[in-house]
């Protein structure tokens, strides 16, 4: 029975379904990326600089 | 949880960081397992280098391997690409995620136990490496060559002791968002901890020995699936991470576009899962799962050069700095190959492009730009970068670094550029068709001798870049020698998180008259779920895994429900017992590093190879042997094209029988005696896997395959070669070999002979037209009879 079903799922529908659901994704991603504010991204953009307040030593 | 939660933990957390001054933890970082990480670097990168310039010499100078075994290209050329890629790339990766992890999370790694047993457990896995791999123990699998004990070490180490160490380093991080960095680093654990696992699925015969649980059509599906991503996510994600650290903080300047990195990352993670197939064009894989690999990967140019494009821009600004500074010249060009790479990627994936190039040395090119280029340049800047601060002293000098970029660079181009043109040239050649619709050039040497200048200017190529590497080995050392007595331990503070939180500057849409459900649904696509599980490394690591997993069944279960789909043969017969053995030489001996075994439908290749491939050919191939590129020609259809003798001298010496061939020598298959003992396990192993042998051929294995050596070995002797060779491991060699690609020919069991479906007009001797012999044990008829083109020649 699965068998019989598993063979006559035509195997192309995978192909498809991924690219619509890449496409979800992108759109999805891109949107989110886009309404970042700002400042929430420069911040973000600035993390490896900022690599700590250092107690001792010199900085 | 509801808004107004937030906003309380919100104010809380300002709290905390308000009047009375936050409440700060101190600490420090382990910057000696970078330094470990980045020592092993650079001694790996000159053994993988090392082990490369040997192995191109042997292209140029077959008798260099000197008919000694553990020498010959196909044992170590797997050696140069598991050592550049996994000892030279993963240790510059596990340096860079230790040194820029710690920084972006506020916090010392999880533990140093789990560090240090990181770092030992990763060399003893690169020195089991080499101590098995020239010695023929091999899964054969393209950068999966290490036998089942190795791969369980690797998956303790990788996700054991470096997973678990770089997950509990990020749960207690002082840092509250996870730097795009960090994203990509995520991606690369879970990833190749998924690869990992699945390609390697295999029933082990003994310690050293294992066979997969795929065959042929699934095995090739699943090998690609990894070997592709593997590049994917062990040299392209981590060094992304590597390349959104440390080019900031070379260009002292912050990456140019954050969001574009996050439309980066997703694209990126999200595309590059499916693209596997491109590999496996034109063969027996099916149209659609093909057709998917290279719409996929076309899109995947996208992201990739939006990636470049970001690493520019954040040298925007900075390149006046580029004159004097050998760190951000690295990273230039660094990020050039990425892009070159990245487009060059996509358009080797469309089929026509394909069709063409590969199999070629097309390919070596382009993984050459890669690695040298993008994974070596991204290296060495970074080390460079690193070298100052780790050792807390100054770079020995400047100016040897500016040296090895000039010599490196100049051995990259010196590599690729003749390379392509091989490539190129040999594509050419074995398409090219006369007048008369014949093979213009139907000797395969003839193509091969016209590569050797070429070959020859890698080398000269790869030794520049050998010296490179040198000169930072030197550098290395003697900026080490100039370290403090004692190295500092600078005290880091930082708060600790709050428990809860949400982004500051947040705005949730205030509606009035909206329906709840509406306000509800504005909220969501306001997407500051996303931001919250974004600093969520837990959340945001099932996302990737849904992202990876998803994608990667998408394409598996269809291909392997093709099991239903792939149409037997009914005279696709399992291997005898002497040929499993056979078989299992010819993996042991990394044939597939320069033999294919996968003719294409395209007309030159059935020209000069015969009747194109089919997949039910294949379901008794555990591990499949398709390989990737042809040094030398396709065998799928060798079975009866030489006689035996043939096969034995030319495997004594391949010069003597085929002037100006570059295989290696084979001697000692001519004195080293055939292991029948182990053969009925290995008929076992294969029967478990599937094959269908009857009771009685379990049962006799071992007789089975003294019977057909010993008609192998009559037959050499009747065709005038030496006697005793029927206990001998060139018999099993031999049974192997004549009997590829002929059941495709053989009258189906208990059925009248019939011809053959096609011909191949190019071979050197043609296929017999009637009874291609199926098992020896059930038919005496013996292949190597056959044969036309002979002994006759020497
Ligand atoms: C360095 C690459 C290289 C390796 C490794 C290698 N070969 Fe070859 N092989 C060649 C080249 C080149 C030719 C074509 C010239 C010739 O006939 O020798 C060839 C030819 C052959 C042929 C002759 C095909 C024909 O009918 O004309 C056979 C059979 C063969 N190889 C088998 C093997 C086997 C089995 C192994 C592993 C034990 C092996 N080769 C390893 C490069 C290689």
């Amino acid at each position: 029975m699965i068998k019989e079903i598993l063979t006559r799922i035509d195997a192309t529908v995978s192909a498809e379904a991924a690219l619509l659901l890449f496409f979800v994704v992108f759109i999805a991603v891109s949107w989110r990326a886009i309404t970042m504010s700002r400042s929430a991204s420069e911040r973000r953009a600035n993390m490896p600089l900022e690599d700590g307040v250092r107690r001792n030593g010199h900085a | 949880m509801s808004v107004e939660t937030d906003r309380l933990d919100q104010r809380r957390d300002h709290q905390a960081a308000g009047t009375k001054g936050p409440i700060l933890e101190e600490f420090s970082y382990d910057d000696a397992i970078v330094r470990m990480f980045s020592l092993a670097t650079v001694v790996w990168a000159v053994v993988a280098l090392l082990v490369g310039l040997v192995v191109a010499l042997e292209l140029v100078l077959p008798q260099l391997s000197a008919g000694l075994e553990f020498l010959a290209f196909g044992r170590i050329r797997p050696l140069h690409t598991n050592a550049a890629i996994f000892a030279f790339a993963g240790n510059a990766v596990f340096a860079a995620v230790y040194y820029s992890t710690q920084r972006l999370c506020k916090a010392r790694m999880f533990s140093d136990l789990l560090s240090r047993l990181h770092f030992w457990g990763w060399q003893a896995i690169i020195v089991a490496a080499a101590a098995t791999l020239p010695f023929g123990i091999t899964q054969s699998k393209e950068y999966a060559e290490l036998e089942w004990p190795i791969d369980l070490a690797i998956a303790v180490v990788w996700l054991g002791f470096f997973g678990v160490n770089f997950f509990m380093t990020l749960l207690r991080r002082r840092e509250r968002h996870l730097y795009v960095a960090l994203w990509f680093y995520i991606a690369t654990i879970v990833t190749v901890t998924v690869l990992h696992v699945f390609n390697n699925l295999v029933v082990p015969l003994g310690l050293f020995k294992s066979i997969p649980i795929y065959a042929g059509v699934q095995d090739a599906f699943m090998q690609w699936w990894y070997a592709h991503n593997a590049v994917a996510f062990f040299l392209t994600t981590p060094f992304l991470g590597l390349m959104y650290y440390f080019l900031p903080k070379a260009a002292e300047r912050p990456v140019f576009s954050y969001k574009l990195s996050i439309v980066h990352f997703w694209s990126l993670v999200f595309l590059y899962i499916w693209a596997g197939p491109h590999h496996l064009h034109y063969t027996a894989l099916p149209e659609w799962a093909s057709t998917l690999g290279m719409v996929f990967s076309v899109m995947l140019w996208m992201p990739s050069w939006g990636g470049m494009i970001n690493g520019f821009l954040t040298l925007r600004g900075a390149y006046h700095r580029l004159t004097t500074d050998p760190i951000l010249k690295f990273f230039v060009v660094g990020i050039t190959f990425y892009g070159m790479s990245t487009f060059e990627g996509p358009m080797l994936s469309v089929k026509s492009v394909n069709a063409l190039s590969h199999y070629t040395d097309w390919t070596i090119a382009h993984v050459h730009g890669g690695a040298l280029g993008w994974n070596g340049f991204m290296t060495f800047g970074m080390l460079y970068w690193l070298l100052p601060r780790i050792f807390q002293t100054k770079l020995w000098s400047t100016k040897l670094a500016e040296w090895h970029f000039w010599i490196g660079l100049m051995g990259i181009l010196l590599y690729i550029v003749p390379i392509y043109i091989a490539g190129l040239t040999q594509g050419l050649m074995w398409r090219a068709l006369d007048s008369g619709g014949r093979l213009a050039n139907p000797d395969f040497v003839e193509t091969v001798q016209r590569l050797l200048p070429f070959y020859w200017l890698r080398v000269l190529g790869g030794a520049a870049y050998f010296g490179g590497v040198v000169m930072l080995l030197v550098n290395f050392v003697a900026t080490w020698r100039t370290q403090p007595a004692k190295y500092e331990e600078p005290v880091y503070a930082a708060p600790a998180l709050g428990k809860t939180y949400a982004e500051p500057c947040q705005q949730t849409p205030q509606m009035d008259g909206v329906a709840p459900w509406g306000e509800k649904l504005a909220g969501w696509a306001s997407l500051d779920w996303h931001r919250r599980w974004e600093g969520l490394p837990v959340r945001f690591t099932v996302w990737v895994v849904i992202a990876v997993v998803v994608a990667s069944l998408f394409e598996i279960i269809p291909t392997f429900l093709i099991r239903a789909n792939v149409p037997t043969i009914a005279s696709v017969r399992p291997y005898t017992p002497l040929e499993l053995a056979g078989r299992d030489i010819y993996v042991a001996e990394g044939c597939y590093n320069c033999h294919s075994q996968m003719i294409r439908p395209i007309l030159a290749e059935t020209k000069r190879y015969g009747e194109y491939s089919k997949p039910g050919e294949f379901i008794y191939d555990h591990p499949f042997q398709w390989g990737s590129r042809r040094i030398g020609p396709d065998l799928a259809r060798e079975g009866g094209r030489q006689s035996a003798l043939w096969h034995l001298r030319h495997f004594e010496d391949p010069e003597a029988l085929t002037p100006g061939s570059i295989m290696p020598e084979y001697a000692w298959l001519l004195e080293r005696e055939l292991n029948f003992g182990t053969i009925p396990d290995r008929v076992q192993a294969a029967a478990f896997l599937g094959a269908p042998y009857s009771d009685e051929e379990l049962a006799s294995a071992e007789e089975l395959a003294r019977e057909q050596a010993r008609q192998i070995g009559e037959e050499i002797v009747k065709q005038g070669g030496p006697m005793g060779m029927e206990d001998k491991m060139v018999v099993a060699m031999v049974a192997y070999l004549q009997r590829l690609g002929t059941d495709l020919f053989a009258p189906p069991p208990g059925a009248a002979p019939e011809a053959p479906p096609a011909e191949s007009e190019g071979a050197p001797t043609e296929l017999p037209e009637t009874e291609t012999p199926v098992a020896a044990s059930e038919n005496d008829t013996d292949t190597a009879q056959l044969s036309t083109r002979s002994s006759s020649d020497d």
